[in-house]
């Protein structure tokens, strides 16, 4: 009698991601079935099922036709958007400790001056920002602080208005927002010069949206052309600009497992860590399941993106000094040697924080 | 001798050894894998059959309702008689985990069935249940 053991999903994900782009038979179809009804069994608790259940959910589009119908499976894991976003907000590490690393990196900065500008690259709903106006309150120096808000989303960039106008009656410095209904590669930063104070730029999880890499050295030399005092990017340190779709693949699983396993980690309970897994499979789908030119999603590691902003003279800085001693999660955070804020879990360094000048 | 035949499935009988023999071989289509489990069904009720050795070394893929269609059969088949069936596990990890997914099935019937990585250990088991 022999020990019966069946492969990791991961062998068996990895399998079928050989069929793509145009491979996918009957044979291939058959796999994926027996993946995905595998996958099922257990899968609220098991992130490498839950992960490979999204991975197949990409697929679809191009496998054709099968019997999988993941959508009633999983429907049951979403949750409302506005508790996702709070989940988002206040219990998962990466977004929560690397605004507040950034937002004091800003406050440092404006404890220098009377007045400042800060160009906030894809200000989405204004989190980052109001957060750091509620932060200043203390700063008594500080007389004039102008928001430009840069984002394509309407519906996003008018709250951001209407919550950060809000505030500034209850700030004790003047407010300006200007927002700038736009993408960043259409936008003239000549307009933001300023002769005034400071001007702070800031890009949380914002520059990995621009397609073609000629756009982003674009972008980057514009930002430099202002003579910014800090030029601040949140990325995830993951190459999902790659081309090539089989080692994509591969970085996003990679990425997405380390993630999933932080998630489970969370003092949260097991509905909202399912549905905050959830959440990421429009982001996994975006990277796998679109064609390279609908492609959204196009994240690239942190030495990617210090090479182009060295290119563009812009100094790295090191001096981060409200890093948290401890973080949630079991994820380590430390500077490495390329310049960036590494945030770590066990050995995949997800998302960094850059600082350049 | 070879008692069926199709693209991708020999089943043969052993008279001595009153042992039906089923290889399978490379992506078994739906309704080629149903036939192969309907013709073992109904020669088992048919004929004298103590034991079944399925070899799926070589076998790929199988559906997942495929998989629950021959868990289905198993009470069948030992009701007819049946006092043993061994498998040889196969290679190809989808179908291993098509017959994992058989064996967590068939493990409530507490019938007598085993997995093996080669032939001869499966034949040898099969002796031991038959002699025991």
């Amino acid at each position: 009698m022999e020990t019966f053991t069946i492969p990791s999903v991961f062998e068996a994900l990895d399998s079928v991601m050989k069929y793509y782009p145009n491979n996918f038979n009957e044979k291939a179809k058959v796999e994926i079935e027996t993946l995905f009804s595998h996958c099922l069994e257990g899968l609220s608790n098991d992130s490498e099922k839950f992960l490979s259940t999204l991975f197949i959910k990409s697929l679809k589009r191009r496998v054709g036709h099968t019997s999988i119908n993941e959508h009633i499976y999983l429907k049951k894991y979403e949750l409302p958007q506005i508790h996702l976003f709070n989940i988002l907000i206040k219990e998962f590490p990466f977004v929560q400790i690397s605004q507040q690393i950034t937002n004091g990196i800003i406050i440092d900065l404006m404890k220098n001056t009377n007045e400042v500008t800060i160009i906030d690259i894809g200000i989405g709903q204004g989190t980052q920002i109001i957060n750091l106006l509620e932060s200043s309150k203390g700063l008594n120096n500080l007389k004039k602080v102008k928001i430009i808000g840069i984002e394509p989303f309407k519906d996003a960039i008018d709250k951001a208005s209407a919550d950060i106008t809000a505030l500034s009656n209850h700030l004790p410095f003047d407010v300006e927002f200007v927002g700038v209904n736009d993408f960043i590669e259409n936008v003239d930063f000549e307009q933001f010069k300023s002769d005034e104070g400071i001007i702070i730029v800031n890009a949380s999880l914002a520059l990995h949206h621009i397609q073609t890499l000629n756009q982003r050295y674009a972008v980057i030399a514009k930002v430099k052309s202002i003579n910014p005092a800090a030029f601040l990017l949140i990325e995830p340190n993951i190459d999902h600009f790659e081309p090539n779709f089989y080692k994509r693949f591969q970085n996003c699983y990679r990425h997405f497992y380390n993630i999933f396993r932080v998630v489970d980690q969370l003092n949260i309970d097991s509905s909202d860590k399912n549905g905050l897994k959830l959440f990421f499979g429009r982001e996994i789908e975006d990277i796998i399941g679109k064609s390279e030119n609908e492609r959204y999603e196009r994240h690239e590691p942190a030495y990617m993106w210090i090479e182009k902003l060295t290119v563009n003279n812009f100094k790295i800085k090191r001096n981060f000094n409200n890093v948290p001693s401890s973080s949630k999660a079991g994820i380590k955070i430390n500077i490495h040697k390329e310049g960036y804020l590494g945030f770590t879990f066990e050995t995949e360094t997800i998302l960094s924080v850059i600082y350049a000048a | 001798m070879i008692i069926y035949q199709s693209q991708n499935v020999i089943i043969k009988y052993n008279g001595p050894d009153k042992q039906v023999i089923q290889n399978w071989y490379n992506f078994v289509s739906s309704v080629e894998f149903r036939e192969a489990i309907d013709f073992t069904v109904s020669y088992v009720k048919n004929n004298t059959v103590i034991s079944i050795l399925s070899d799926t070394l070589k076998q790929m893929a199988v559906k997942p309702e495929d998989s629950e269609y021959a868990a289905s059969a198993m009470t069948p088949l030992f009701q007819e008689g049946l006092k043993a069936m061994a498998f040889v596990i196969p290679e190809d990890i989808f179908t291993k985990i098509s017959l994992k997914k058989f064996a967590d099935l068939e493990q409530k019937n507490q019938h007598k069935v085993e997995y093996f990585h080669n032939v001869e250990e499966a034949k040898h088991w099969v002796k031991s249940v038959i002699d025991s």
